[in-house]
C-alpha cells in the first residue's frame, strides 16, 4: 500500500512450492527462472527489483535483465553455509535441524520461528503483535512441506557470489545487525563488498522480519533509494 | 489501479501465482487531511487553554 499510494506499480509472486504457486520442490535455478518467466510475461522494463531472505537470492540470481535497481533485504547471499571459503556461515548441522523439524513437526517449527527469532519477539520488552505471527505461520502452511525442505538446501547451501559479481545495476543492501535467522555479519557487508555498485544500510537491533516490524523506516529507505 | 490475480505457466509446466496491483495513484488526500487535522489540533489547544482556569478553578 505504501508504494501504491505513491504511484508505483507493484507485483509480487509466490514462489514455486509456496503459496498458491505449485506445489513442487526445488531450487534456486528454477526459482530465479520463474521470476524472468513472469518479466517477460509482464513484460516489465527498468523495474526495481526487492527481495527478503531468501528473496534476495532470486534477485541476485535473476541478476541485471530488465532491471533498473535491486534491493536485498535481509537476504541470504553470498552464502550462508560454513565452508572452507566462507568461514564465518553458520554450520552446516544448523540446516539439518530445521529441516528435521520441518520433517518432524512443521507447524509447530514454523510456531516458534515467528514468535521468536524471526520478528525478534523473543527479545526483552520486544512489542509482540501477534496477528503477525499468525500471518506468518499462515503464509507458511500454505506452502508444501516437501518443497520447505528442499528449500532450507537451496536457500542456505546456493553460493550467490558469481551471481552478485554480474550485477551492476545500483543495489541496496539493507539488514538488521540483530538478524537471528540470516546473521549480519556473514551476509550483508559481504554481499555490499562483492557487488559492484552496491550501498549498504545497517540497522541496529532491526530483526529478520524488519519490513514488518520496522515498515515505516524501511519503507522510507526504500522510497529514497528508488527516487534517488 | 487494478487487482489482477494471476497465473503464469513456466517452460516446465509450473504454475507461479502472482499479484499485479497496477500502477497506483498518489495520495492526493493526504496533505489535505493533514493540512485540516493540523487545524483542528491547533484549534483543539486553544479551546483547552482556555478553558484551563476555569477547569482549575
Amino acid at each position: 500500500m505504501f508504494f501504491l499510494s505513491r504511484g508505483y506499480r507493484v507485483i509480487a509472486h509466490e514462489r514455486r512450492g509456496h503459496g498458491r504457486s505449485s506445489q513442487i520442490p526445488d531450487g534456486h535455478d528454477h526459482y530465479a527462472q520463474d521470476l524472468a518467466a513472469l518479466v517477460t510475461h509482464l513484460e516489465l522494463k527498468d523495474a526495481v527489483h526487492i527481495g527478503h531472505s531468501t528473496g534476495g537470492g532470486e534477485v541476485a540470481r535473476h541478476g541485471a535483465k530488465r532491471v533498473a535497481k535491486a534491493v536485498l533485504i535481509s537476504s541470504v547471499p553470498p552464502i550462508m553455509v560454513k565452508t572452507p571459503a566462507n568461514p564465518g556461515g553458520l554450520p552446516k548441522e544448523v540446516f539439518d535441524g530445521f529441516q528435521a523439524q520441518v520433517a518432524g513437526n512443521r507447524a509447530q517449527f514454523y510456531l516458534d520461528l515467528a514468535t521468536g527469532p524471526f520478528y525478534g519477539f523473543n527479545r526483552p520488552g520486544a512489542n509482540v503483535k501477534e496477528g503477525v505471527i499468525r500471518n506468518w505461520w499462515r503464509q507458511g502452511m500454505m506452502g508444501g512441506a516437501k518443497a520447505h525442505y528442499d528449500g532450507i538446501v537451496a536457500f542456505s547451501q546456493t553460493d550467490f557470489t558469481p551471481d552478485l559479481k554480474e550485477i551492476m545495476v545500483p543495489t541496496l543492501v539493507m539488514h538488521g545487525d540483530d538478524d537471528q535467522i540470516v546473521p549480519y555479519a556473514d551476509s550483508g557487508p559481504l554481499t555490499a563488498k562483492i557487488v559492484k555498485n552496491a550501498t549498504l544500510k545497517t540497522y541496529r537491533g532491526f530483526p529478520h522480519g524488519m519490513c514488518t516490524t520496522q515498515a515505516d523506516t524501511i519503507n522510507a529507505d526504500l522510497l529514497a533509494f528508488i527516487k534517488s | 489501479m487494478s487487482n489482477m490475480q494471476d497465473t503464469i505457466t513456466t517452460p516446465d509446466g509450473i504454475k507461479i501465482y502472482y499479484k499485479d496491483w497496477g500502477k497506483g495513484q498518489p495520495d492526493r488526500l493526504l496533505p489535505w487531511v493533514a493540512a485540516l487535522l493540523g487545524r483542528l489540533g491547533r484549534a483543539a489547544d486553544v479551546l483547552s487553554q482556555s478553558r484551563l482556569p476555569r477547569d482549575r478553578a
